[in-house]
């Protein structure tokens, strides 16, 4: 008698069990929902951006080691050649730049979004870069110097790890351009950086590809 | 029951058990020595692994090295059984006495004056070169290498030498690094039968860990082929393997796997998995004595690009992505930039708005890996590109041929509702035109300055006949592979 019903009691857990998973159907509020509140795919429209970093010293760095590489490719393809260590050229990169090294009056593009690859590759941690990210801050409200911020890797780059920093930095930026396609994996897919611009009053974009900002970052070098 | 019943049942189960342990294992010997078929009429040379890894040499993990040489590469001719003299540029420009032809006003001229000293005659055309050299009136003949390969296929009195008169970019392209991820071994295996090389040198392995290809993952009950149809309505048929090299090769294994040089310590699990073996050792274990052909294969030839071909379960966060060695970062980003420039209008009318790639730094605490190793230990930019494979997941049900072509699975259909993949699971030829893109991406991407990465000027690497994306997606791979000759 006890075997049937312990039998019979398994029987009925393993049931139960299959009803729970079989009753599992998606909601309308566990899928992706896109929450871009920004312009995609469109020109800039300030006037008083237009030329902003023309003629100027320019810097490329990467705050939380991420998606540099796509921006030097960004730079070229805009026609600026890359300062190296035999020629001087239009722009230099360096990865841990910090605000003490860069010149007065110059214009920094900066990368924003962590990588823990890219961490670890450049020797660094998310602390020490979330202090990069405030010196850039403070230096850019001092008027010391322009920081154009670029968000390049969509949904990956953002989280914990990297949303700290990005408000840090585009809380000060002058211009904010993002890698986003309205489709909700971009990096503005929570609409994070459209509130960040909208209450810091900085002009934001969205582009559907990284190459869609070759246009306006031409706007920006006066090219 | 009786004693008697009891023998009797006992004895049909053990001959029942026996007869299903003869037709399994048959089966499985012959999935072991089956060999995969692969058309090599383009290939100018194959090589051993065992010319670089000498231990391997008549095992099942002793692969094949193609190599195929541009038609427009500038090389330099001799007599067989002056091959040892002529191993080197130095031993060539040391050779007093040596005299040296090439063909007038072409641009192996330029290209042979930069490199070779000794004072050049110029002669008419390919087939004068040729036969001063046969004749003996000249030692050294420089002209194309597809005059030079056809003189030597003609008369076996002729060779050519390893002398490089012309520094030329190469790219080797891993296909078949985990046997069970298929696209790898199938995009290399397209580049095998279709790619011409007009300038460079294009190195492919189909099977960069063939033991793996000899036995199949435990427990996970895959099937052991696959098939694909070609042009002509043939077959081709493909292994699915394991991503280990198989025990008969590397037994008993430690419990904790101690890499070598760095002295990362990881799981047993691994210590057959080639990609944790990497730069290898020559006497090592069995996986690593593996990796060291391919490190010594890269290093030896002084190989400018390596693209490794890998596939990653829909629910692994590094899918749909090219992992880069740091030097390789800005052409990898350029590759990415390029991908996603890419249109294209299918034959069922769908537009394809660019194909997404995502790119990320080799970690440089975990070793083991090609974009770790063969980026530190040679001086190749090395890439891996990822795709996505649902028979490689766990969240998969049966699993078919099926399963492995189309990633077809109601499970995973499931899963991408409910937002938990990080790349839905594509059809084989979607997953095989992304890694076609890929590798002739990044190979446009070193083209825009021909610089390798020690900073010579090595011009571009030129491949031609390779399918584009819409292509591979609308026609299939089996369309590009030859029949079964």
């Amino acid at each position: 008698m006890k075997k049937i019903l312990l039998t019979l009691l398994a029987v009925v857990m393993v049931l139960a069990l299959t009803l729970t998973v079989v009753a599992c159907n998606p909601t309308e509020e566990e899928k992706p929902d896109d929450k871009n509140n920004l312009p995609i795919d469109q020109a800039i429209s300030e006037t008083s951006l237009k030329d902003i970093a023309k003629d100027k010293k320019l810097y490329l760095t990467s705050i939380g080691q991420s998606d540099i590489d796509v921006a030097r490719n960004l730079l070229s393809a805009v026609g600026l050649v890359e300062t190296t260590q035999e020629e001087a050229g239009d722009f230099e990169t360096k990865d841990l730049l910090t605000a003490s090294e860069v010149e007065e009056g110059a214009v920094v593009f900066v990368v924003v979004g962590a990588s823990t690859k890219g961490l670890g590759g450049a020797g660094t941690d998310i602390n020490k870069e979330t202090t990069r990210a405030n010196e850039f801050a403070t230096a850019a409200s001092e008027g010391k110097l322009t920081i154009i911020s670029l968000h390049l890797g969509k949904q990956a780059r953002r989280g914990d790890l990297s949303d700290g920093i990005i408000e840090i930095v585009e809380k000060a930026s002058a211009v904010m351009l993002i890698s986003d396609d309205g489709e909700g994996t971009g990096g503005n897919y929570d609409g994070l950086m459209g509130n960040i611009a909208k209450e810091n009053n900085i002009p934001a974009y969205c582009y559907s590809k990284a190459t869609g900002m070759v246009a306006p970052l031409k706007y920006l070098l006066g090219l | 029951m009786s004693k008697k019943v009891n023998i009797i049942v006992t004895s049909i189960v053990l001959v029942i058990a026996i007869a299903i342990g003869i037709v399994t294992g048959i089966e499985f010997y012959n999935f072991s020595n089956y060999d995969t078929y692969f058309y090599t009429g383009n290939v100018d040379e194959i090589q051993k692994y065992s010319k670089y890894s000498p231990l391997l040499e008549g095992t099942p993990g002793d692969s094949n090295i193609y190599i195929m040489y541009g038609s427009e590469n500038t090389v330099a001719l001799i007599k067989a059984d002056q091959a040892e003299t002529y191993a080197t540029l130095e031993q060539l420009n040391s050779h007093a006495s040596a005299s040296v032809v090439a063909v007038t006003g072409s641009e192996q001229m330029t290209a042979a004056t930069s490199t070779v000293t000794h004072s050049i005659n110029e002669l008419a055309d390919a087939q004068q070169v040729v036969n001063a050299v046969k004749s003996g009136s000249a030692t050294v003949g420089i002209l194309r290498y597809e005059d030079a390969a056809a003189a030597v296929k003609a008369d076996e009195t002729l060779a050519i030498a390893k002398a490089e008169v012309e520094k030329v970019p190469s790219l080797l392209v891993l296909g078949g690094t985990h046997a069970n991820e298929p696209s790898g071994q199938l995009t290399a295996t397209m580049l095998l039968e279709n790619a011409n090389v007009e300038r460079g040198i294009l190195y492919i392995t189909t099977e960069t860990n063939r033991s793996a290809y000899t036995h199949s993952q435990p427990q996970e009950g895959s099937p052991f082929y696959y098939e694909l149809e070609t042009a002509s309505g043939g077959t081709r048929t493909f292994k699915f393997g394991s991503r280990a090299t198989n025990t008969n090769q590397q037994w008993p294994n430690p419990d904790v796997y101690t890499h070598s040089p760095s002295g990362q310590q990881l799981s047993s699990s691994e210590v057959r998995n080639i990609n944790r073996a990497y730069p290898g050792s020559i006497d090592g274990n069995y996986t690593e004595r593996v990796a060291y052909a391919i490190t010594e294969c890269v290093r030896q030839n002084d190989i400018s690009m390596v693209i490794d071909l890998h596939e990653a379960s829909p629910e692994y966060i590094t899918i749909n992505a090219i992992v880069y060695h740091q030097d390789a970062g800005y052409l990898a980003a350029s590759a990415q930039l390029s991908m996603e420039l890419y249109t294209a209008t299918t034959q069922d009318g769908e537009f394809i708005n660019g194909v997404e790639i995502k790119t990320d730094a080799s970690p440089t605490e975990l070793h083991g890996l090609t974009h770790r190793e063969l980026g530190d230990f040679t001086d190749a930019y090395v890439f891996l590109a990822e795709s996505s494979n649902a028979s490689q997941g766990k969240l998969r049900g049966k699993f078919t041929p099926e399963l492995i072509i189309t990633g077809e699975d109601k499970f995973y259909d499931y899963a991408e509702e409910l937002g938990l993949l990080y790349a839905a699971p594509v059809h084989i030829n979607e997953r095989v035109a992304r890694h076609t893109i890929t590798v002739m991406s990044i190979v446009d991407a070193f083209n825009r300055s021909g610089t390798t990465r020690l900073g010579e000027q090595v011009g571009s690497l030129v491949i031609n006949n390779v399918p584009s994306y819409v292509n591979i997606y609308d026609n299939g791979v089996g369309y590009y592979l030859h029949d079964v000759e």
